[in-house]
């Protein structure tokens, strides 16, 4: 286990069609790579349709899909498409982008709690 | 029983299939035969290809077709090759179609306890297995390559997978 660089949980929904499979595969995957940064999370697996109600009752930090979610421009959440870590094409863009969100967001939340 | 069954008697080689149809109705009926799934899985999955499909852009590429956990008795895992490849929608891209030549039905219980299977399942996308898979002539040969790298649990594996039971 990889010594962790804050106490922040990314909190983490991992979207699939019947959000059973592929949404399962892409959280451990991204487990893998935030393991690797030193960043703790915690992900959620449910459906597309799912994301709305799901976004109201809970702080979600990051979204990870392998489909489309319905009025995706009116999510303020980062959304990372991420069907590449299950194909391989592709996969090293997705993993940089996942890297880079995760540790803006640990960052942010380093530097706000600075402040207080 | 969160083993997952891999039987010759799921496994289909050089199936001719004229459309993903064709494909989805030979590995659903495969599977009702083994008592694995409920009514309406074939249509459950036919329409869950048609608002979520799961064609993948793997090296040969592939689909990946499953349901809810609703319709299914037991985790198992259907595949069919095909002889000429058929049509599927890309999953990060639905507009665009691939041409399939590995058909996966998986029936799944509870992802969570398959976590080691899924996690195979991935590796399987990205080294050569799918070409040999391809290549495999025989129903028993498919069963003996994944066998080979899915019931292989190293200890790595194992450790994670009792952390998340």
């Amino acid at each position: 286990m990889t010594k962790k660089r804050s106490s922040k949980v990314i909190h983490i929904l991992g979207v699939c069609g019947a959000g059973i499979v592929t949404s399962t595969m892409l959280a451990m995957r991204v487990e893998e790579v935030l393991d690797d940064e030193g960043i703790r999370c915690r992900i959620d697996e449910i459906r597309p349709t799912q994301v709305k109600s799901t976004l109201d009752i809970a702080p979600v930090d990051l979204i990870i899909t392998s489909s489309p979610i319905p009025d995706v421009e009116e999510i303020k959440v980062p959304v990372i498409y991420g069907h590449s870590l299950l194909s391989g094409f592709g996969e090293e863009e997705t993993i940089e982008e996942i890297r880079m969100i995760a540790n803006k967001i640990i960052d942010d939340y380093e530097s706000s709690r600075k402040k207080k | 029983m969160f083993e997952m069954v891999l039987d010759k008697k799921l496994v289909e080689v050089n199936f001719d299939a004229s459309n993903k149809e064709d494909v989805i109705k030979l590995l659903s009926g495969k599977m009702k035969k083994m008592g694995f799934v409920g009514s309406g899985f074939e249509e459950a999955v036919l329409q869950r290809e048609k608002d979520y499909p799961t064609g993948l852009p793997t090296k040969i590429p592939v689909a990946l077709c499953h349901v809810e956990a609703e319709y299914v008795n037991q985790t198992a895992m259907a595949l069919a090759t095909l002889s000429n490849p058929v049509k599927f929608h890309n999953m990060g891209d639905p507009k665009s179609e691939l041409s399939v030549e590995i058909v996966f039905l998986l029936t799944i219980l509870d992802p969570k306890k398959q976590v080691v299977y899924l996690r195979k399942m991935m590796e399987i996308f990205k080294d050569n297995t799918l070409d040999n898979i391809k290549k495999a002539n025989s129903k028993e040969e498919i069963i003996r390559i994944l066998v080979d790298k899915l019931l292989r649990v190293d200890e790595r594996k194992k450790n994670d997978q009792e952390k998340i039971l």
